[in-house]
């Protein structure tokens, strides 16, 4: 979508720390299709817990050829409003493991921050790399594990520190769990930040299915703790990205009204589809992203 | 269905928490709307920019609510655990603020 000076559009400047997006043109055109990618990524977002930003940012940075660090911006923004969206509309339904997710949101935030630092020092190549290489990854963990249920039908089973319980549709029932391999889930929301620092798609990405494979958390409660997660994590590296004007506003707002419509959907979907049917989705979608970068490093 | 029950403190907060950031999404999405029909108009640039600047600033905000009052709660139930996670959260968050600030400002002549 190369710009050309006979353009009737409304051309966005940027503040000074952003030679790489001098120029994007924001035509009524470029702003529609945005917002539906925002409301599908929404949709997709809320529906699997892991924040639109995994979907919008390769759209943003293939499709419409922005540059990747303003694509990340925008896509951080997305993964607020989703995560914002889905933390407001999950309460009351005993999913989100608040502690469990203050715990986790420790490491992933200050590795975000981190995230967000070092990403001016690494090449788009680089970049490209690490987005098909996580997504690759995820997919073939979910691909592996998918009928991990990961609930205890004895209510009086103990629980540990950081176990929960929730009311599960599938069983008509309460079920409890016991979250394990703690330093397990801590080093992968410490990367979980640090991808959503670099590349502006949201720690869910990470976190949703190694808490569901190998920690025990039944999928529901993994993504909803997630969704609580992936905001705060974002913040820890959003503002960054606005300083140095990589956050493109018109572009921005645009996804961030899509997303809000489409994360009510994915809201009202998630309730009624089926955990394995939801993960195949899921691996669905990164497989595809993941060999989009791959023909992208090619 | 799920069964009616007493919500326990935990599911209270949620349940506070959730409407407090809707809440500020909304005005977040209000001032984002406004901002891009005038951006689209053509006329009002400096009114457009400062709406979707204002509605960006809110949504990032938005997480940090949660946050705060999640630290308020856990003082008050007086668990440790949590209240040392959420204390070091908020201080991570207010790092990168400050960064911010600091990158942001021009630099010296």
């Amino acid at each position: 979508m190369a710009a050309t000076d006979s353009d009737h559009s409304i051309r966005l400047r940027h503040t000074t720390n952003a030679p790489a997006a001098a120029l994007v043109p924001i035509t009524p055109a470029v702003l529609a299709v945005v917002m539906a990618v925002g409301a599908l990524s929404g949709c997709l977002g809320a529906l699997l817990g892991l924040g639109g930003g995994v979907f919008l940012v390769p759209f943003l940075n293939v499709v419409l050829e922005l540059p990747l660090n303003v694509s990340a911006g925008v896509g951080l923004m997305t993964v607020i409003a989703t995560s914002s969206v889905v933390s407001a509309g999950s309460t009351g339904r005993e999913l989100v493991n608040l502690r469990l997710g203050m715990l986790l949101l420790l490491a992933s935030s200050g590795a975000g921050l981190i995230g967000a630092l070092t990403v001016v020092h690494l090449p788009d190549r680089a970049l490209f790399g690490v987005f098909a290489a996580v997504t690759a990854t995820i997919c073939a963990i979910l691909l592996t594990r998918l009928d991990r249920r990961n609930v205890i039908l004895d209510e009086t089973a103990y629980l540990g520190p950081l176990g929960g319980r929730f009311y599960e549709d599938e069983s008509g029932r309460d079920v409890v769990y016991r979250t394990r391999r703690i330093p397990v889930a801590l080093c992968v929301s410490a990367a979980a930040g640090y991808v959503s620092g670099l590349l502006g798609i949201g720690g869910g990405i990470l976190q949703v299915p190694v808490l569901n494979a190998w920690c025990g958390v039944p999928l529901r409660v993994a993504a909803a703790t997630s969704a609580v997660m992936i905001g705060a994590t974002a913040v820890a590296s959003a503002p960054l990205y606005y300083a140095r004007g990589n956050v493109s506003a018109p572009l921005a707002a645009a996804a961030v009204l899509g997303v809000l419509v489409g994360s009510r959907a994915g809201l009202w979907f998630g309730g009624r589809a089926r955990a394995r049917w939801l993960k195949l989705l899921m691996a669905f979608v990164l497989g595809a992203v993941s060999l989009t970068y791959v023909l992208k490093l090619l | 269905m799920t069964p009616e029950r007493t919500a326990s403190p935990m599911v209270v907060l949620q349940r506070r928490l959730g409407r407090l950031m809707l809440g500020a999404v909304q005005v977040s999405a209000v001032l984002l709307a406004g901002g891009l029909m005038m951006l689209l108009a053509g006329r009002t640039e400096l009114a457009s920019d400062w709406l979707l600047r204002t509605g960006l600033l809110i949504l990032m905000l938005t997480p940090v609510l949660r946050i705060i009052e999640a630290v308020l709660d856990s003082i008050r139930t007086r668990d440790w655990l949590f209240i040392a996670t959420t204390a070091a959260v908020l201080l991570v968050l207010t790092a990168t603020l400050l960064l911010a600030l600091n990158m942001a400002r021009p630099p010296n002549r």
